[in-house]
């Protein structure tokens, strides 16, 4: 039985854990980076921090609920594994996990499309960037998570430490008062606020998928706690840059506060205008995102089909994806506020139960087989 | 078949190999060839991004704005006076510039043309009076480097926020330019200066001053983005310079601060007034201050000059409560307290610095000035009833539920009321600076 997995996971799709982390945090950070910090402010002021901070313990429970999903071991999808017990029943939740992953592509493919037309080229009408984007991801796509795991190392290394210096740039036009004081004021108020968060940071619950192309042995629960800290830090820092330069206040009506404090940064003559180094490194970035998101919706698919490779499906999810986002959205604000309200409170609870489904109908069948068997298939040579 | 190899161009037949490897074409099987070719194609295509698409902007056909003066005529409409570089005055490797008058060897500008022309144009709002400016210009005029807004009188009573929206809302300008408040009888005189010896166009010489301004003087002018965050909230006010060109030196000269309360100009503080904005707003920074002698206090050739290195403040809003059981504003507590060094002791004061009387003298003299130098800005803000200090938002950190009760009428009835104890402290620092310069 495991044989027929084997085709599947070769050891080319394999990725190593720091790769691994770095795409649960590609996974999730270029969107909240841009998106999160004006609705957040605009809901909780100052307890919005701590909605944050609270949002990251939440979080786990959706990545766990996708490790559970798929038993916890790497090389194995929830998908692949549940075809072995039940095929129909891996085909309609893999129908639906890909629905949710494609929804979630048109969210932020009209992110991406709104950011680049508001901010680069506004005349340009906004299915070109869609186009750009298309293309870009579609490139991404050809082949396996390898690959963009490596784009993903590659960009992290420039793209990270440049938020860094951006924050530290940011400094000396910080204003500490904007933040206090500290401590939240109103418990309920982050309590609530804090589902929106949760619901950016819970996209690594795509770990069902995404840990079948772990290798052998990477303690995927660690790999995954580490990604979630290091994504609320850059929520953390993408909230406090605007609101220690603009203030809550402020922030709540920008479209991208973080754009606009990295538009404020200055010093002398020297060094002005950083939105356009910042602005194409984060282009490569949600587009990375958008390839890990196509990509694991594509392997959903395939593995409940009990095919092989995935071809032509995460291009023809992203090209799907990005014609639907050009017909939904209207401007930057809106995409803003629908991702709010249409990916926190109806797609993302769809996509965690989805997959908890699997992961529940898993062990029914297991529990009713009679036979021993095993989804961790020997591994073929190269 | 043209061949490279064993001449200089060997490298070009390298290239060529390689590209060929690259691309397969030692016969692979055709869906090889198509899956090698397929991303050189994609990534073909990710290139014509870079032109621009329909943002293209031909350099040759745009008109560099630098400075954007905004008022507001009688009548309600805006009026917008825009200065652009002029690229007939730039200066062309061969020392001459393309109009061909003047210039010479060694380079130059043209004798004829100055820095910036002038254009402007009217409208219901700052937008459409942009609009008419830029029909009216030949070139096509980019905002992206806007390094001055000049805000008229008219404007800046009747609505700041709106000349101000426009600018923060364009992705193209930045929101660091400067922004300074300009009086209706030196409008002519500030706009009609298009040339200025040294820096070239009034722009670069207004940002040029605002920079020095920023780093030595007690009056901080500001960028676009200090302000629109301030204009958002009631707990603090903002305060804008005021811009003069000095006769007959034809120098960039502050004469003043306008304060504004919300979106509107209020009051003026006079530049002796407003020395207290930067003691009380965390600006303070490496400026000097002259402090009468303790010895001699009515004679000026005595007076000590002192120079600031550094100030904390720290302001505690004091609470009570009334019969009804409601919390109150008391008071506000400031402690002040800065390090300072001695920039001049002339010898008509003879301080012994070294005698911890005297070097104590000299600190409690130099508080006793900062003092009254806060104590005059505060009374004058608040008789006009704006709060540029931010005093309001002690008040919201300290108790938020009372701020969201009193923060609509802060400025004009709470603040005016409300009683504010200063404490000065100042240290003298900086020893080896004491005795005599090095």
């Amino acid at each position: 039985m495991s044989g027929r997995l084997t085709g599947v996971y070769t050891r080319y799709t394999q990725v190593s854990t720091l790769q691994f982390i770095l795409v649960l945090m590609v996974l999730v950070f270029p969107t909240e980076m841009f998106t999160l910090p004006a609705p957040l402010a605009l809901k909780a002021g100052l307890n919005a921090p701590w909605a944050v901070l609270v949002a990251g313990l939440e979080a786990l429970l959706p990545f766990v609920v996708g490790l559970w999903a798929s038993q916890g071991r790497s090389a194995v999808s929830l998908y692949a594994s549940l075809r072995l017990v039940s095929p129909p029943t891996a085909l309609l939740l893999a129908l639906v996990f890909v629905g949710c992953v494609w929804a979630l592509n048109v969210l932020v493919m009209a992110e991406y499309a709104e950011i680049v037309h508001g901010f680069l080229l506004p005349r340009t009408p906004l299915a070109i960037p869609v186009f750009f984007g298309i293309t870009l991801v579609a490139f991404m796509t050809q082949s396996t998570l390898e690959p963009i795991a490596r784009m993903t190392e590659i960009v992290s290394v420039i793209g990270l430490p440049i938020l860094a210096l951006v924050f530290l740039l940011a400094m000396p036009y910080m204003d500490v008062h904007w933040v206090e004081p500290i401590w939240p004021q109103q418990p309920g108020l982050m309590l609530k606020t804090s589902i929106l968060p949760a619901s950016y940071l819970g996209e690594v619950v795509l770990v069902a998928v995404l840990g079948s192309h772990v290798a052998p042995g990477t303690r995927l629960l660690r790999a995954g706690i580490i990604a979630t800290v290091f994504n609320t830090v850059i929520l953390l820092v993408s909230l406090y840059l605007p609101l220690l330069l603009f203030g809550p206040v402020h922030t709540s009506v920008l479209s991208s506060p973080m754009l606009a404090a990295v538009r404020a940064i200055h010093y002398g003559y020297v060094l002005e205008r950083l939105d356009t180094v910042v602005l194409p490194i984060w282009i490569v970035l949600i587009c990375l995102k958008m390839a890990i998101v196509a990509f694991t919706g594509a392997e959903a698919l395939v593995n409940a089909a009990g095919h092989r490779k995935t071809k032509w499906l995460p291009s023809a999810l992203v090209g799907s994806a990005g014609i639907a986002s050009l017909y939904e959205f209207q401007s930057l604000p809106s995409t803003i506020h629908v991702i709010g309200v249409m990916w926190s409170q109806w797609v993302f609870p769809i996509l965690v139960v989805s997959v908890a489904a699997g992961g529940l109908a898993l062990r029914l069948g297991e529990a009713r087989s009679t036979r021993p068997w095993s989804t961790a298939g020997p591994r073929p040579t190269p | 078949m043209i061949s490279f190899a064993g001449s200089r161009l060997r490298f070009l037949a390298e290239g060529m190999a390689a590209i060929r490897r690259s691309l397969g074409s030692a016969t692979p099987p055709n869906g090889a060839k198509v899956r090698r070719i397929f991303p050189a194609v994609l990534l073909a295509a990710g290139l014509l991004g870079l032109t621009g698409c329909w943002d293209m902007l031909a350099v040759e056909d745009l008109g560099f704005v630098n400075l954007v003066y905004l008022d507001r005529l009688p009548n309600g409409r805006v009026v917008a006076r825009i200065q652009v570089t002029n690229p007939s005055s730039l200066p062309t490797p061969g020392g001459g510039n393309p109009s061909g008058s003047g210039g010479g060897a060694g380079g130059g500008t043209s004798q004829a043309a100055t820095p910036v022309y002038q254009i402007y144009g009217t409208g219901l709002n700052v937008a459409q009076a942009l609009r008419a400016a830029d029909l009216a210009s030949i070139n096509r005029l980019y905002t992206g480097h806007i390094q001055v807004l000049l805000v008229g009188e008219h404007e800046a009573r009747t609505d700041l926020a709106e000349a101000l929206d426009f600018f923060e809302r364009n992705p193209k300008s930045r929101t660091i330019q400067w922004v300074y408040i300009v009086e209706p009888a030196d409008v002519n005189r500030i706009l009609g200066q298009l040339t200025v010896p040294s820096t070239g166009y009034p722009a670069n010489a207004i940002s040029n001053f605002s920079l020095h301004m920023e780093s030595a003087s007690n009056l901080r002018p500001v960028r676009l983005y200090q302000l629109t965050d301030v204009l958002a909230t009631p707990e603090r006010d903002v305060a804008i310079p005021i811009l003069t060109l000095t006769t007959p030196a034809r120098i960039y000269t502050i004469k003043g601060m306008a304060l504004f309360r919300g979106p509107h100009w209020v009051g003026t503080l006079s530049v002796p007034d407003a020395a207290g904005l930067t003691w009380l707003r965390h600006q303070i920074r490496f400026q000097d201050f002259t402090v009468p002698c303790p010895f001699h206090p009515a004679q000026p050739s005595a007076d000590l000059t002192l120079q600031t290195m550094g100030a904390t403040l720290k302001a505690h809003p004091l609470f009570n409560t009334n019969r009804a059981g409601q919390r109150l504003l008391k008071s506000i507590d400031v402690h002040l307290f800065a390090m300072v060094r001695v920039s001049e002791s002339p010898p008509a004061c003879p301080v012994s610095y070294e005698k911890p009387r005297q070097h104590d003298a000299v600190s409690q003299m130099a508080a006793q000035t900062v003092l009254t130098v806060v104590s005059t800005s505060i009374e004058k803000a608040k008789r006009i009833g704006s709060d540029p200090f931010g005093f309001g938002t002690y008040v919201r950190i300290a108790d938020p539920a009372l701020w969201t009760r009193i923060g609509p009428s802060w400025a004009n009835q709470i603040f005016p009321a409300v009683p504010i104890t200063l404490h000065v402290r100042i240290r003298l620092d900086d020893t080896g600076g004491l005795y005599r310069p090095l």
